[in-house]
């Protein structure tokens, strides 16, 4: 059975269907709570972005062409995407990350007690070393290191050219492995 | 592809080769497989990404299903509909009736010859007593 396309969810969605745009938010939250979290580094700003971008889904919707992209259910990805990048952007950054929340969540079934203290500080090290990053760098270490995106996707939401996108990521990782040097392998204990 | 390109790429996606563009995916591969001064890099860059890992993603837990009932009960603003610059229907019926009929009068008025007659009329009249006065002002 066929899936249906994004751009005939968003059409359906335009035309009062509920339930379409049901389907659309289901298909897209996971990966746009998780891009906005690592942008945000904040659980409530990240909430109220994507419920934000989402919104502007739905008032979209009436009026959606889907010719933003010509890459099928790929589009309407990529246009959340974008909105999703730009909101976090446009965002005042009101308070830091939180380390402590971030740290709790390492996920380790079975950890020992050195494993889990040491995991922990190393969570909230990463976390506050990409806070650091300026916000362009943050969100492209966001989008092609943990979301996993190509690097087209990636230059896409982000609105520049790859190799644009590429020097981002470049000093990215160059500021956090100045940052992180001295953080030893998973596993090799000092 | 060239040493440099594969520097370029490791320096930029990492060591998870499956992040690299694939269409340089393979040459690279096979460039970094036989330049063992790339090797440094390469195991830096993965030193790093393990690093990374270890951040836990901060992504609010959302439930879809309370977030889509919740955003498409807003309402929309109307539509912007683009509308014509003339359309005959939003005049309505009376307006052109009425328009009709101003019409209708004013040929009848001017067909009849009597506006004519009495603007020529005043016309005149106006003009003597302009003269009258210009004459009455030199004799002063």
């Amino acid at each position: 059975m066929l899936e249906i396309s994004d751009d005939d969810l968003m059409r359906a969605a335009g035309t009062g269907d509920r339930a379409a745009f049901g389907t659309l938010v289901a298909r897209h939250l996971q990966r746009m709570a998780s891009l906005a979290g690592r942008i945000t580094g904040n659980r409530g700003d990240a909430e109220e972005i994507v419920q934000e971008a989402f919104l502007r889904a739905w008032l979209k919707a009436p009026t959606w062409l889907g010719r933003e992209d010509r890459t099928g259910s790929a589009a309407f990805g990529t246009w959340l995407g974008r909105v999703v990048v730009n909101l976090c952007l446009d965002r005042k950054r009101k308070a830091v990350p939180l380390p402590i929340e971030a740290a709790a969540e390492v996920a380790d079934p079975k950890p020992d007690a050195f494993a889990a203290t040491a995991g922990s500080e190393v969570a909230a090290r990463v976390a506050k070393a990409v806070a650091a990053l300026p916000d362009r760098q943050r969100a492209a270490i966001a989008l092609c290191h943990y979301e996993g995106l190509s690097n087209i996707e990636a230059a896409a939401m982000l609105d520049v050219t790859v190799g644009a996108l590429e020097s981002l990521l470049v000093r990215a990782r160059k500021s956090l492995r100045a940052a992180l040097a001295d953080i030893a392998p998973e596993g090799s204990h000092p | 592809m060239t040493p440099r390109r594969v520097a370029e790429l490791i320096a930029a996606y990492g060591a998870a080769t499956e992040r690299w563009p694939q269409a340089e995916r393979a040459a690279a591969l096979a460039v970094l497989e036989r330049t063992p001064a790339l090797r440094a890099e390469f195991e830096q860059a993965a030193v790093l990404d393990a690093a990374l890992n270890r951040w836990p993603c901060p992504a609010p837990q959302l439930d879809a299903v309370a977030l889509a009932a919740h955003v498409s009960a807003a309402p929309r603003p109307r539509a912007a509909v683009r509308r014509p610059f003339f359309k005959l229907s939003s005049f309505g019926w009376p307006n052109a009736a009425g328009l009709a009929a101003a019409a209708l009068a004013g040929f009848l008025v001017g067909w009849s010859g009597l506006d004519a007659d009495y603007s020529g009329a005043q016309t005149d009249s106006v003009d003597q007593q302009v003269v009258a006065s210009v004459v009455e002002d030199a004799t002063w």
